[in-house]
């Protein structure tokens, strides 16, 4: 995280925030538009970016592996980190990124203190990503995961700009 | 403001309508008359309009074939038709901004459903009997938010403060400065409400289900974990966000795993979708002749 804003991103002029709800993932060119990941707890909030043919996408992923409920994952693949990684990186490459010029970045996979076991999901969800990210050659760029603090996580498609918000502060990823 | 203020606040909430507590009664009998029971319902046309919108739900019914008020109580039973009403109660309380906790109008509402469901699926999917009270005490759980959140209004910098000096949860700071938490104001209310002993209990402990009398401990395990995996998804995170303590042992005692973990949450999941957009507020020039259930 490199600097502290005071403005919100809905504050920018012309600018249109679309909420990337639970379980779904956007992914588009508008310079207008910013795409927002709300109440990252256990979640991660995966966002990508080509710079060079101004592409990007945001997904919001609940848990980590699709087999626990394949149905659900066929409706919506985006809720697991394993086919929403997938899903996320095939529609940009559909819109004209190039793999080479992909930028990761992601936020979110906090958890209460002592989840561990069972309740251990923003662990887990780190480790997949991680797995799938590695999987995929994809490095991660800028990371802010884990602890007990519930994120935002925002992806402005002008410039493939990340901001994460957390208890009234916003700062750039 | 201190504990005995907190106190005499939490008991001037009124009850639930008294429809809720009638239909109680019922649930205990074992030969309860339909016909009598429907007409505790009919008698309220707002009501029957909305217990049969809710019948007709894909998570609570049998989508869109139920007609009348005696065949959703024949067709889903009368603890359905309990949770129904329940839920109609439960929203104008806490479908409303809970300022001292930093939730919107529908945060609050939002995590009470997830965790009433996410409870109903932990015993459904674990098989255990005795939790049938899950739904209702995963609705109720937070109910003393309300007070602390809105009618005293405490102020959460010294919480926060203290939380933070002296690494303790969210919960354990409330006693701290207030010498009560959201938890037990519930189990203070609930209590006045008439509602059972174990409802009342699993909202005392659902921040430490460990220290539960062990007569009531597996509802209040229930309520615990699923609290907790309801926060993991960010479903009503405030200012108190994930700074709860989350009590391993009482997913041990429960024999929950974490792939049964991760299908709960799924269900939990199809089940919110569906529910949140019965109690959606209708926008203007939707032709909706009812109000909102709940409203």
């Amino acid at each position: 995280m490199t600097a502290t804003r005071t403005d919100s991103p809905q504050a920018e002029k012309h600018m249109k925030t679309t909420l990337v709800r639970r379980g779904e993932l956007v992914v588009g060119k508008s310079r207008t538009q910013v795409l927002e990941a709300r109440y990252l707890g256990s979640c991660l909030g995966l966002a990508v970016f080509d710079p060079q043919v101004g592409v990007g996408g945001l997904v919001h992923c609940m848990l980590p592996l699709a087999e626990v409920d394949p149905d659900k994952a066929r409706d919506k693949p985006g809720m697991f980190v394993d086919t929403g990684v997938e899903a996320l990186l095939q529609e940009i490459l559909a819109q004209g990124g190039q793999h080479p010029n992909l930028v990761a970045k992601m936020a979110g996979g906090a958890s209460p203190r002592g989840s561990e076991g069972a309740l251990g999901i923003g662990s887990r969800n780190e480790q997949v990503m991680r797995r799938i990210l590695e999987e995929n050659n994809i490095s991660i760029a800028r990371e802010d995961v884990g602890g007990t603090r519930s994120r935002s996580l925002y992806l402005y498609l002008k410039d493939g700009r990340t901001m994460v918000k957390y208890e009234g502060k916003e700062v750039e990823l | 403001m201190d504990k005995l203020d907190i106190l005499v606040q939490a008991k001037k909430i009124p009850s639930l309508p008294s429809v809720v507590m009638k239909l109680r009664q019922y649930l205990n009998d074992p030969e309860v008359n339909f016909d009598e029971l429907a007409k505790v319902i009919e008698y309220d046309p707002g009501l029957t309009a909305n217990v049969l919108q809710l019948a007709n739900s894909a998570y609570f019914g049998w989508a869109r074939s139920i007609k009348s008020v005696k065949e959703a109580i024949t067709r889903l039973g009368t603890n359905r038709i309990f949770q129904m009403v329940l839920c109609m109660s439960v929203a104008p309380l806490v479908r409303k901004p809970i300022k001292g906790y930093g939730l919107d109008s529908s945060d609050l509402w939002e995590h009470s459903i997830a965790v009433a469901i996410c409870a109903e699926t932990i015993g459904q999917e674990l098989g255990l009997e005795e939790v049938e009270d899950g739904f209702t005490a995963g609705l109720l759980h937070d109910i003393g938010k309300i007070v602390l959140g809105t009618f005293v209004e405490v102020d959460d910098d010294p919480i926060k403060e203290i939380m933070e000096l002296d690494h303790l949860s969210f919960n354990e700071a409330e006693m701290m400065v207030l010498g009560i938490d959201h938890a037990e104001v519930a189990a203070v209310m609930l209590s006045s409400w008439s509602l059972p002993e174990e409802v009342v209990e699993a909202a005392r402990w659902h921040h430490a289900p460990s220290r539960c009398d062990t007569r009531y401990q597996q509802l209040a395990d229930v309520i615990h974990v699923a609290d907790i995996l309801c926060l993991d998804m960010g479903w009503g995170l405030g200012v108190d966000g994930l700074c709860y303590k989350a009590d391993h042992a009482a997913a041990t005692r429960l024999g929950i795993e974490a792939p049964v973990a991760e299908l709960i949450i799924s269900k939990t999941m199809s089940g919110v979708e569906d529910l949140k957009t019965l109690f959606q507020p209708r926008t203007a020039g939707s032709g909706a002749k009812h109000e909102p259930v709940g409203a």
